[in-house]
């Protein structure tokens, strides 16, 4: 009992640091349709805009948010020098996609030489080990977990009660629909794509503080957000969480029994069945037949 | 009759310039392969290993290399434990820049380069890698790292004296942590201790809370940790979050670990190779002094092994160049090896060259105290 009870926590931490990303990720590719590898590196960047900043002598949550301003420009920076110009030309979904795995593995690379490669850990954080019935977490854990609520809560609310969220949900229903109405596409877009960044930042922040960050640590946050996002249904932001949450808690409880060595092999599993059962995700719209 | 006789002559004279040992043909500079982790999660080690192999290439070369020829280093990188990277890597080193001698690092990726070395014929000298599977594994591979499998008979024998009984593992998920389970768990049944849990995790993970708390299930006496580089960091600090609290014993220590894992770490048994960058043997001494005022930092056996990988390789250069040929030529290489064995180690003592690629060299118990590693006492791995 004790060790599904410890299991169950493992997997809500788990899942709310991959919710982050993959709410984020989701935002940008709902959006904008782009398949946004090189927000693993913008997530990165978060991390290290911290750790530079803590560095300059800045208090840990002035630094945080100097990491998150760092992402949301990284972000914009990415849409318009790379995404937006290639749109323009009207380049496949799938150049795109190349243009993006380019500028994650480039941008990597920039972050290496300025920092080099070893693990960089950002100190200060008041973090304390607790012991609840046998389960044990620590202050930066429930830190993790609350974060993500806050800016999953955050992030609805804005995309619901206000009129500039309003307009980015119209912008992902139908981007032609939405320049009719007088919506300009091109500046939701870079609102989608700081509001995106600025998202992931604090699940990479938070990691660094807790096992130290190296600049290739966006890659494995990105696949498994883009497994969440698939699983949850693309297009839907409580999908992306959902599918988050599911994955960090089956990666944990799914290896009670068996070797913990299987826990990749979960969450591929699962993202194969959701596609083979339920294509369109949990909570994503159904797809349409082709229609002419 | 006398004109053939005379182009005879000519022709064995042309043939004897061509076929004579082409011993004055030294290359233009001895250049050295190496395929190190230099990104990825254990870039520590790839950063670290390039410092050691550059000083001492550095020192070479200032005192004017082997007679005259100068070294020159070729860096390849196997991004962390990637065996396909380390295959591109060496048919890179072996095709393109044609050397015979490549300091390698990493269990897995030296298994997978093994082929390719035996074809060009190609000498290797691993400094990191400690897979029990590395024994014997190629004639041409030589380790002046003494492999995992003595250090973990280290681990067990401390366990023992310490009156352990009931061991986890927590092991990398491959031939290094894989390799030592192998090897230990019939040994240390045999000792009389029982294996409690058996837990892997891929190489470079960050989570290890669902091992730990799975090993925390088991109740075991000592967790012996065969992970290496910044995940043993993380793995202690994890188990120290979720109170896992009994000895933690390991055959790894890094600055890098010891960072991420901050006061978690005081206290941790761990058995690997005897390097003390404030030990009193001379070469010690002037390695750690060089190495201090060059890169900023504190050396440790990574950086000691390659430093002194290089050594070895000029020491080979000479012995092999005396024998007149074309001596630069990794089986030459490997035949000077081969009758010499035993070379001064930058540790203070010797390394022991053995015939089945294996090297001993002094192997310690350490323990952390105030974030450092500090010396318990040796450990008798000769007999």
């Amino acid at each position: 009992m004790d060790l599904f009870a410890q299991l169950l926590v493992n997997g809500v931490i788990a899942g709310s640091l991959y919710a982050l990303v993959a709410c984020s990720f989701g935002l940008i590719l709902g959006t904008t349709g782009t398949f946004h590898f090189a927000h693993g590196v913008v997530f990165a960047a978060g991390a290290y805009g911290a750790y530079f900043a803590t560095g300059r002598g800045l208090p840990l949550w002035a630094a945080a948010g100097a990491g998150i301003a760092t992402a949301a420009l990284l972000g914009v920076l990415i849409e318009v020098v790379v995404y937006r110009p290639l749109r323009r030309i009207a380049a496949s979904p799938l150049v795109i996609l190349i243009a993006s795995l380019g500028t994650l593995i480039v941008l990597e690379n920039a972050i290496a030489i300025g920092f080099s490669t070893d693990a960089k850990v950002l100190e200060g954080f008041p973090r304390k080990g607790v012991i609840v019935g046998g389960v044990g977490f620590t202050t930066l854990h429930v830190t993790m977990v609350a974060v993500s609520l806050i800016a999953f809560a955050s992030l609805l609310a804005f995309l619901h009660w206000t009129r500039t969220g309003r307009a980015i949900r119209a912008v992902a229903t139908s981007p032609e629909m939405a320049e009719i109405v007088g919506i300009d596409t091109g500046r939701v877009f870079l609102l989608v794509f700081a509001i995106g960044s600025a998202m992931a930042a604090p699940a990479a922040i938070l990691i660094m503080m807790d096992r130290g960050a190296t600049p290739d640590m966006g890659m494995e946050a990105i696949l498994i957000a883009a497994i969440a996002v698939i699983v949850g249904g693309i297009g839907s932001v409580p999908g992306a969480a959902l599918g988050a949450l599911i994955i960090g808690v089956a990666q944990n409880l799914g290896v009670m029994k068996i070797p913990s060595e299987w826990q990749a092999a979960i969450a591929f599993g699962l993202l194969l069945v959701v596609v083979i059962v339920r294509p369109h995700g949990l909570l994503g719209k159904k797809l349409k037949k082709a229609e002419i | 009759m006398r004109r053939t006789f005379l182009s005879v002559i000519a022709l064995l004279s042309v043939l004897a310039l061509v076929a004579l040992p082409a011993g004055a043909a030294d290359p233009k500079s001895y250049k050295i392969g190496t395929i190190l982790a230099m990104t990825g999660a254990g870039a520590f080690y790839g950063k670290v290993m390039s410092q050691g192999a550059q000083l001492a290439m550095e020192e070479l070369n200032a005192k004017g290399g082997v007679d005259g020829v100068k070294f020159e280093l070729v860096v390849e990188d196997h991004k962390s434990g990637q065996p396909k990277e380390a295959v591109s890597a060496i048919n890179k080193l072996a095709n393109i820049d044609k050397v015979p001698f490549i300091l390698t690092s990493y269990s897995s990726p030296t298994l997978a380069i093994l082929p390719i070395a035996n074809e060009h014929k190609v000498m290797l000298l691993n400094g990191g890698g400690v897979s029990p599977k590395l024994v014997n594994a190629s004639p041409f591979l030589f380790h002046n790292r003494v492999l995992a499998n003595y250090q973990a008979l280290g681990v067990v024998e401390r366990a023992k004296e310490q009156g352990l009984k009931k061991m986890a593992m927590l092991h990398w998920n491959d031939d290094a942590g894989n390799g030592v389970r192998d090897f230990i768990v019939p040994i240390w049944k045999k000792m009389g201790g029982t294996v409690v849990a058996d837990e892997a995790h891929p190489v470079g993970a960050t989570d290890f809370t669902t091992q730990i708390a799975k090993i925390k299930q088991a109740q075991p006496d000592f967790v012996a940790m065969w992970t290496w580089g910044k995940d043993l960091g993380i793995a202690i600090k994890q188990a120290r979050d979720l109170g896992l609290n009994v000895p933690i014993k390991a055959v790894d220590y890094t600055p890098d670990a010891a960072k991420i894992a901050g006061p978690a770490i005081e206290g941790q048994e761990y058995v690997t190779d005897y390097f003390d960058p404030q030990g009193q043997d001379k070469w010690t001494r002037d390695f750690a002094a060089a190495y201090r005022k060059k890169y900023g930092e504190e050396p440790e056996i990574y950086a000691a092994n390659y430093y002194e990988g290089v050594y070895i390789l000029a020491e080979l250069i000479r012995v092999a160049k005396k024998k007149g040929g074309d001596y630069w030529k990794g089986d030459r290489l490997r035949d000077a090896l081969l009758e010499i064995r035993r070379f001064p180690s930058v540790y203070g003592g010797t390394v022991d060259f053995q015939e089945d690629g294996t090297s001993l060299k002094r192997v310690a118990l350490f323990e952390v105290k105030d974030g450092k590693p500090a010396f318990k006492r040796f450990i008798d791995i000769k007999k």
